[in-house]
């Protein structure tokens, strides 16, 4: 994995201001990501379920006027894995060169988090073991005996529970303390079988001069053994060197080799003596250091998740989650929108009536008031509102750990479609940002089913597309407004979702038909316990999150793309405008999918960022006439009848909204994260073919009747 | 001990303990990473509307193997005493 190791030696660079780097290790979902944002102060994205954190995330915290960089790292379950971001975590962990390795654990499980601790301890040297989750641990049934752990390791122990922020003090003084008095050298943490223990005694010397420290001269000696070939091309690609071919060590090599044949072993066999000695090992520490018993909590839990995935329960819970916050959100955004409107309309006033008495001249006037002005408000009055009221409310789900749940539900509808059940997971993220969910796609092991997942990633529509989607819904496809047109309104977009997942898992099961052909593997996934949501932190911290975000996107994208449909509305080349020559070009192409040119326009204009597409559409409706001020839903309809909409305009808009190009972000982040220029280009094409054959298929229809 | 059967044929509800993981390395791996090592106490929780993947509790996580994955583990009866919980 160059990528890891690569990203790792920048990581040096970035570090030479602090004195010291710490890597925060673990299991996934273990809470790195709560005590990295506890110590830093930072905010990395949190959430109850495994494979969150993909990317290794740096911060720094102050502890008596010495600075530490602090690295949370992705979890991995073991060092020698599967998918990607336990890879780039393998190679952060052993090739990173941090000064200290803080292995976070869970307190509940903490047998399973041991096999890693055992590892990461034959691989680094200074090493402190941080027991999270503590004040679950009696309600669960779980008693731990601390002391003993941490004479059993032979390192430090600090137990703690980050998410009350309790014991981050004491972690603090215990990192401090770890890198001020380095602890005297530890005996092997895992004893192996007395002739891999003689082939490694005659390995060890001949690395430990090769080495020079940069790495346990003990662990690669395993490793060589082993003969785990990704893992020691990355081992070489630290060094800068080829460790097979240095003569003492292939020497010596060749006769620890022999000894293992000798003795019975060969490649698997070796491998399987390894990790099961680590396990035993594991759980002969466990054995003393943990008492277990069962609990009332994990019969709660237990009848929570029956009920949460029963055949009976299990989906239709699902869909009434969604439709209760697509109500909340619809509900909430109408509520905020309609004062936004107010203050924007008042303020455009106030803005223009101040640079018609500053004498600017007219062309000015109409750039800042009719195209920058009206774009901004647009995006920021009725895109902005339920984009910052759904974020939160799915952050809460995502939080309870609910997420993994859906995972488990649609599970094996993706595997008849060949893909990954996790795929479910990185679906979900798309709810949130596209480009967001084809960087999670890390955690899909299968590289086949991880293309798969990005590709057709952007067949769920992600928070900018919403409330394109919630608009043309409140003002087609539902008769009257209030309470009981907003309970529609949810429920025909949750019918609009549900056709998505469909429209997802046909696009995935078709590309492992054709392009991507295959079997679904295996699929493994942790359902973590439950956990009461933080409400208000959340609800705040996304919310507010959401809001910088969307209003950041609005002055550097939602801006110029006014002023360029403005400038392009009043440039006029034979009479016509550029605007209007455009769209009629597009026009014959979008009437033939139910559309017209100015609906096509706005799509392909509205690339930077899907917010943008309904102001765009607007102003080039209303070009030339500046009079209508399509601010209010009903005025908005009254346009778009008057240009000719129908019914199906807006079925096709609704069905184009969810299958069209990815936004530009997210075709930069699969070209990134593919590293192809023909899957990133299939990525496009897939959903735009998809979501137009539709559309024709549709206005066809209409036409016959 | 001479009764093994495959993880996937237990019934929802009964715990048993795991004799050996089988198939692919790195498959194999991936399952004792997650806890499937053997002497662990496994008991299938519930199963999806479909009947797979099935939730197991195995070594105080709950994890969701599909049906492909719990083939591969191989178990017996629990004795009930003797066994590590």
């Amino acid at each position: 994995m160059s990528a890891g190791v690569s990203s790792a030696a920048s990581a040096v660079s970035k570090e030479q201001n602090a004195h010291y780097t710490i890597a925060l290790a673990g299991n996934p979902n273990v809470g790195k990501s709560t005590i990295f944002n506890g110590l830093t102060g930072l905010r990395q994205h949190t959430g109850n379920w495994s494979g969150k954190t993909v990317e290794p995330a740096w911060g720094q915290f102050r502890y008596r006027e010495q600075i530490y960089t602090l690295v949370d790292i992705p979890g991995a379950y073991s060092l020698l894995t599967l998918s990607d971001d336990e890879k780039s975590a393998r190679d952060y962990i052993c090739f990173g060169g941090a000064d200290l390795t803080v292995i976070v654990c869970d307190a509940c499980c903490l047998e399973r988090n041991l096999d890693l601790v055992l590892q990461i301890l034959e691989a680094s040297d200074n090493v402190l073991v941080a027991v999270n989750m503590i004040d679950e641990a009696p309600s669960r049934g779980v008693h731990l005996d601390l002391e003993v752990l941490s004479s059993e390791l032979k390192v430090p122990v600090v137990a703690l529970a980050a998410r009350r922020k309790k014991g981050l003090p004491e972690l603090k003084a215990a990192i401090a303390s770890s890198l001020h008095s380095p602890s005297p050298p530890r005996p092997p943490s895992v004893i192996y079988s007395d002739p891999v223990e003689d082939a490694l005694s005659v390995l060890t010397p001949a690395l430990m001069e090769v080495l020079s420290g940069r790495l346990s001269a003990r662990w690669t000696a395993i490793r060589l053994l082993e003969g785990s070939d990704s893992l020691i091309s990355s081992i070489n690609d630290f060094l800068g060197l080829t460790l097979e071919e240095q003569p003492s060590v292939s020497a010596t090599l060749e006769s620890a080799l022999n000894i293992l044949k000798s003795n019975g072993y060969d490649l698997l066999s070796l491998r399987r003596h390894v990790v099961s000695s680590i396990y035993s090992a594991a759980s002969q520490i466990n054995d003393k250091a943990v008492v277990k018993k069962e609990s009332s909590r994990d019969t709660r839990q237990l009848k929570l998740d029956r009920f949460l995935t029963r055949p009976l329960t299990g989906v239709p819970v699902m869909l009434l989650l969604l439709a209760v916050i697509f109500f909340i959100t619809m509900e909430g955004a109408n509520f905020f929108s309609g004062y936004l409107q107010l203050a924007f309309d008042a303020a455009g006033m106030w803005l223009e009536s101040g640079l018609t008495y500053l004498k600017a001249p007219h062309w000015l006037i109409g750039a800042a008031i009719d195209g920058i002005w009206r774009v901004l408000s647009w995006v920021t009055a009725v895109m902005l509102p339920p984009m910052a009221i759904f974020f939160p409310l799915f952050t809460l789900l995502e939080d309870l750990g609910y997420l993994p749940r859906v995972a488990f539900n649609l599970d094996e509808g993706f595997r008849r479609a060949g893909a990954c059940g996790k795929q479910a997971l990185t679906m979900c993220m798309g709810f949130g940002c596209n480009a967001a969910g084809v960087v999670g796609c890390r955690i899909i092991g299968s590289p086949r089913e991880r293309i798969i997942a990005i590709v057709t990633n952007c067949f769920v529509p992600c928070n900018g597309r919403f409330p394109i989607l919630t608009a043309m819904i409140s003002m087609f496809l539902i008769a009257g407004g209030g309470l009981c047109g907003d309970i529609s309104s949810a429920l025909i977009l949750t019918g609009f979702l549900v056709f998505s997942i469909a429209a997802t898992l046909a696009a995935s099961a078709f590309l492992s038909r054709t392009l991507l052909r295959g079997e679904s593997s295996s699929m493994t996934l942790e359902l973590p316990p439950f956990r009461r949501p933080k409400i208000g932190e959340i609800l705040m911290r996304s919310f507010l999150d959401r809001t910088v975000f969307v209003l950041g996107r609005a002055a550097a994208v939602a801006a110029p793309a006014g002023l360029l449909i403005w400038i392009m509305a009043n440039l006029a080349v034979d009479g016509r405008t550029l605007l209007s020559i455009c769209t009629s070009a597009l026009d014959p192409l979008g009437r033939f999918f139910g559309m017209d040119g100015v609906i096509l326009g706005a799509f392909i204009l509205g690339l930077p960022a899907s917010e943008t597409v309904i102001p765009i559409m607007i102003m080039a409706y209303t070009s030339g006439s500046t009079l209508v001020g399509a601010e209010s839903t009903a005025a908005l309809k009254e346009l778009l009848l008057s240009h000719g909409w129908t019914w199906t305009t807006a079925i096709c808009v609704l069905i184009f909204t969810l299958m069209h190009w990815p936004c530009s972000t997210t075709v930069i982040t699969i070209k990134k994260e593919t590293g192809s220029l023909k899957w990133t280009i299939i990525s496009i094409l897939l959903p735009t073919v998809f979501g137009l054959t539709l559309c024709g298929l549709i206005s066809w229809i209409a036409r016959i009747f | 001990m001479d009764l093994q059967v495959k993880l996937s044929d237990i019934p929802i509800g009964n715990p048993v303990t795991v004799c050996q993981v089988t198939g692919a390395s790195d498959n194999a791996r991936h399952l004792m990473d997650l806890g499937f090592t053997s002497g662990a106490i496994v008991r299938p929780l519930f199963a999806a509307a479909a009947g797979s993947p099935v939730a197991y509790s195995v070594r105080g996580s709950v994890l969701a193997l599909r049906r492909s994955d719990s083939d591969l583990i191989f178990v017996y009866p629990c004795t009930g005493k003797g066994d590590r919980a």
